[in-house]
């Protein structure tokens, strides 16, 4: 099945083209157009089709089975190598690219205390097309370590031609870790994640993108459909992604049961005796909804269960508004219980995994299940549908998906409340943003492969947070109906496909002009920031001037001052390395406003200028467009302290302290 | 209960002590009150952080937290003097009032062996919090293997550690009490006031829940105030200067009560007019260690 996308702007582009060519021109301008129309194709291809009949063995803590893949070369080269993803076998040893990246190495407690703790992955046997390959074996692509065996190369017999489709079966086992990077099992729960040879990625020019297993980064696969005949022992329940089409009892005493999905990347399932299933079915036609949400939790708390099914109920409503349909039937989300916290906070397509964490902390303190559960079925969107390389482009999907959440929750529960609310204090995920994004070290650009960070902090900071202020400013100061058409126009061209950086920052640019794609090829692809800062603020009554005039000494007179009158001085600074046009609030004693406007092309602007009132404030960027702002504490200035936030802190905390104190008795 | 009336009652008859009390309270209040509101003041010239508390934008407080950490190393150090202020104002308290109602004279030179008797109580509380956590998460995982395991042992682990930490605390309170109140060596007392102190936690547990529920009412009062108050940030200040009074008073009433109806101090009172405190006091303790 293949879906077709083409813009209506590159239609016209073609016509007009070929109206103004003499006959030669013409078929340059056509051969040109036919280039132009296979380039904006944007199709979905069922590259591969995986079936796995696998039984889970609790004892072992081991995923037995097979799997048959059927794959198509769809580059223009003939390829006679196929690349596996290997990923378990990153937890093989504390010396694999992961566990080094996650500085295991360096803490002093070991990870692995026993064999059964560790995990990993291994083909007992395969043939492609039914033949022995010629050669099986490790390779590592990224960095050369000899313990890592994340990528598996197969050397075929013959070679694959394009659009040749092979088929390959094979035997695999799969040890699965103590719960590490949301996969694996504890106690009797399992999340069996990334638990299959899974093939990398063929590149239109026959190269393959299949990275080693690091600690930053996530997955990249092709899509395809999937189909898994699932056997577990006869007490555990299944959560899985896809639909279940069919179960039976085996003679053995174990169940067998059958999932299907289709049009993703990725399989995941987990098994747990004493999970509790909840659903609910939402059926909307604006925004169409038709869809199952199925909550597999470990308690019966109606609260918690309320606040799981609303929130991903909002998110279906929320993401099928601004982006468009939610394409599949259902979507399976898991709650992690407590000791399988590990577990909590993943995306996988048509499966998510919440983040409840404590009962206490989520109940009273923080809304974390709103905040996970909204992020992870955001990912659905980016991630799911538009797949984008997560080895090397993390913010394509992080990035979005955090611009996402941080507005389905705001649009939900308010900027300033859909985090925390407690007494007074409260917070919204636009205000943790706001935190994170005021920082010092913008140490590497956005667009950067997920291990070339600096460190971890830096990964995050840039590929979630940055990434959604730098489309919040976007929104913000180039126009919000355009951006939120250029945000969907790239879903729909773009979903079920691999679009890269330049696919997103072009589709923004068509649709929201040149200097909006100018501020993100800036802002995503070189480490820009902006820094204003508020560096003088004058206003003093206008007095007669002194000196000499003509051949006449005027001595100061202090006393005789206009009072009608105010000379005023108003200076900005850019400390930032990207330049943005801003606005520059000042306020007056009168209650009448004056607005600056500032191209911040130079590195300062002073304004001076006399009013009939005295100024009470002046505030850069008042309507606070520039989310980029990378330190907003010096962006207002009052003349004098007028509000008594300081006192109110003052006397709230000492208040607070009394009463901690007051538990030591006299 | 009958003797906690009492106390009462002596406490209440000793107004010149308790406007003392509160002179150097409102002090000592007022010099932390302000450096506070120092360390807050760059707030006081930010324009569009919120009109009001309301809408106030946290992230503000939270950045200037952030980017000036000296602001929270000076907070963290008012915290600790004012810890430690407050700690010895308690036992001058306890010794004026001691004083005032006739009772035992204590020495100052103990106030050094007092807040050694803190300092073993800190690590015992240490030792139990870590392991009331160790248990509480231990309980709480056991639900990945056995969910009618985990309930079992996470509610009798709740009833369990509350209960256990009401008999701790009562008795650290009651043994310390009683080892200032005998102005001995402070370990020695602080130890041989255990039998004691186990015998009358009870009436401790009481007053202990009287004065929770008398914290909590007056901290409901003060955030519906503060809820009211809403646009007038300004006025917060006052109201809670007040309440900071009435909270002390309060909590003052209380120990006072407690103190005074533990010790018997009307009897001593009366001994003392006999010239036969030393005795009595010794027969006092050896009757309540029995």
């Amino acid at each position: 099945m293949k879906i077709i996308h083409l813009t209506k702007m590159k239609i016209s582009r073609i016509i007009i083209i070929n109206k103004k060519g003499g006959e030669m021109k013409k078929i340059i301008v056509l051969a040109f157009s036919v280039v132009v129309l296979i380039s904006s194709l944007h199709t979905y291809e069922k590259i591969v089709d995986y079936q796995f009949k696998v039984r889970l063995f609790p004892e072992k803590r081991t995923v037995e089975g097979k799997e048959h893949i059927r794959w198509k070369n769809t580059s223009n080269k003939e390829i006679s190598e196929l690349r596996f993803h290997m990923y378990l076998n990153a937890f093989k040893n504390e010396d694999t690219v992961f566990m080094k990246e996650a500085l295991i190495n360096l803490k002093p407690k070991p990870y692995f205390n026993k064999k059964i703790e560790t995990g990993w992955e291994k083909i007992k046997a395969i043939k492609v097309n039914g033949e022995k390959p010629l050669n099986i074996y490790y390779i590592q692509p990224d960095y050369e370590n000899m313990e890592d065996k994340t990528v598996l190369a197969v050397k075929l017999p013959f070679t694959v031609k394009p659009q040749e489709e092979i088929e390959i079966i094979m035997d695999f086992e799969s040890k699965l870790p103590k719960l590490i990077a949301r996969t694996g099992y504890t106690g009797k729960f399992y999340l069996i994640a990334q638990w299959f040879p899974k093939l990398g990625v063929l590149s239109e020019d026959g190269e393959w993108n299949c990275h080693q297993f690091h600690r930053n980064s996530e997955f990249f696969a092709d899509f395809g459909d999937f189909k898994a005949e699932l056997t577990v022992p006869p007490e555990y329940i299944i959560a899985s992604a896809g639909v279940k089409v069919n179960q039976w009892d085996n003679p053995n005493g174990t169940k067998t049961f059958v999932y299907k999905s289709e049009k993703v990347h990725d399989f995941v399932w987990s098994a747990y005796p004493f999970y509790k299933i909840k659903t609910r079915k939402i059926i909307k036609s604006d925004p169409p909804i038709d869809t199952e949400i199925k909550l597999y939790t470990y308690s019966d708390d109606s609260w918690a269960v309320k606040r799981y099914l609303d929130i991903v109920e909002w998110g279906l409503e929320f993401f099928s508004k601004r982006y468009g349909k939610y394409p599949y039937p259902v979507i399976t989300v898991i709650d992690p219980p407590p000791g399988a916290e590990r577990a909590g906070g993943m995306e996988y397509p048509t499966f998510i995994t919440g983040g409840r964490y404590s009962d206490f902390l989520s109940k009273y303190l923080f809304n974390s299940i709103e905040m996970v559960t909204f992020h992870e079925f955001g990912h659905q969107y980016w991630y799911g549908m538009v797949a984008t390389n997560e080895f090397e482009n993390p913010w394509m999907d992080e990035g979005l998906n955090t611009f996402s959440e941080i507005e389905g929750l705001t649009e939900r529960f308010g900027v300033h409340h859909s985090l925390s609310n407690i007494g007074d204090f409260h917070l919204g995920d636009y205000d943790s943003a706001v935190i994170s994004i005021n920082r010092n070290g913008y140490l590497d650009e956005i667009n950067k492969y997920s291990w070339k960070f600096f460190n971890s902090s830096s990964y995050s900071f840039n590929s979630y947070h940055r990434t959604a202020m730098t489309l919040f400013t976007l929104k913000n100061v180039f126009g919000e109906k355009l951006f939120w058409k250029g945000m969907r126009e790239y879903f729909q061209r773009y979903k079920f496909t691999h679009p890269k950086p330049d696919d997103f920052i072009n589709t923004m640019q068509e649709i929201m002009g040149e200097e909006a794609g100018e501020f993100l090829r800036k802002t995503l692809l070189e480490n820009r920031y902006i820094d204003y800062k508020l560096a003088e603020l004058r206003s003093v009554k206008k007095r007669k001037p002194s000196g000499t005039f003509g051949d006449t000494f005027v001595k100061p007179d202090l006393k005789k001052k206009d009072k009608t009158f105010y000379y005023n001085r108003v200076a900005i600074v850019n400390n930032g390395n990207l330049s943005i046009p801003v606005d520059i609030e000042v306020k007056f004693e009168n209650g009448s406003s004056k607005i600056l406007r500032w191209d911040g092309e130079s590195k300062w602007k002073r304004y001076e200028f006399t009013s009939k009132s005295k100024i009470l404030s002046a505030t850069i960027d008042p309507n606070r467009k520039i989310s980029l702002e990378r330190n907003i504490l010096d962006n207002s200035l009052k003349l004098k302290a007028t509000n008594s936030l300081s006192g109110y802190f003052a006397a709230n905390y000492s208040f607070m302290l009394n009463i901690l104190l007051s538990v030591f008795p006299l | 209960m009958k003797n906690i009336i009492k106390g009462f009652y002596r406490t209440l008859k000793e107004r010149n002590l308790i406007y003392k009390l509160f002179a150097f309270y409102v002090v000592v209040y007022t010099i932390f009150y302000l450096m506070l509101k120092t360390a807050f003041k760059p707030l006081d010239y930010m324009a569009h952080i919120g009109e009001n508390i309301k809408n106030f934008d946290y992230s503000y407080l939270i950045l200037l937290l952030k980017k000036h950490p000296d602001i929270g190393i000076l907070s963290f150090s008012l915290f600790i003097s004012f810890f430690i202020i407050y700690f010895f104002y308690s036992q001058y308290i306890l010794k004026w009032f001691t004083e005032n109602m006739g009772g035992k004279q204590i020495s100052l030179k103990n106030y050094r062996k007092i807040l050694l008797t803190w300092l073993y109580f800190i690590p015992v509380f240490a030792v139990y919090l870590m392991v009331i956590i160790k248990i509480y998460l231990k309980s709480r995982a056991l639900i990945v293997v056995s969910p009618i395991a985990s309930s079992l042992l996470y509610y009798l682990f709740i009833i369990v550690s509350v209960l256990l930490f009401v008999y701790i605390f009562s008795v650290f309170d009651t043994a310390r009490i009683t080892s200032i109140y005998k102005d001995k060596n402070s370990l020695k007392a602080f130890f041989g006031g255990f039998g004691f102190a186990a015998n009358k936690y009870l009436n401790f547990l009481l007053i202990y829940v009287f004065f929770g529920i008398g914290s909590f009412l007056l901290l409901f009062v003060y955030r519906m105030i503060v809820k009211l108050l809403g646009n007038q940030l300004w006025v917060a200040p006052i109201i809670l200067v007040l309440f900071h009074l009435l909270f002390f008073f309060f909590h003052l009433f209380i120990k006072f009560s407690l103190f005074a109806s533990e010790f018997s101090l009307i009897e001593s009172k009366e001994v003392m007019a006999n010239g036969t405190e030393e005795k009595h006091n010794r027969e006092y303790f050896n009757r309540q260690n029995s």
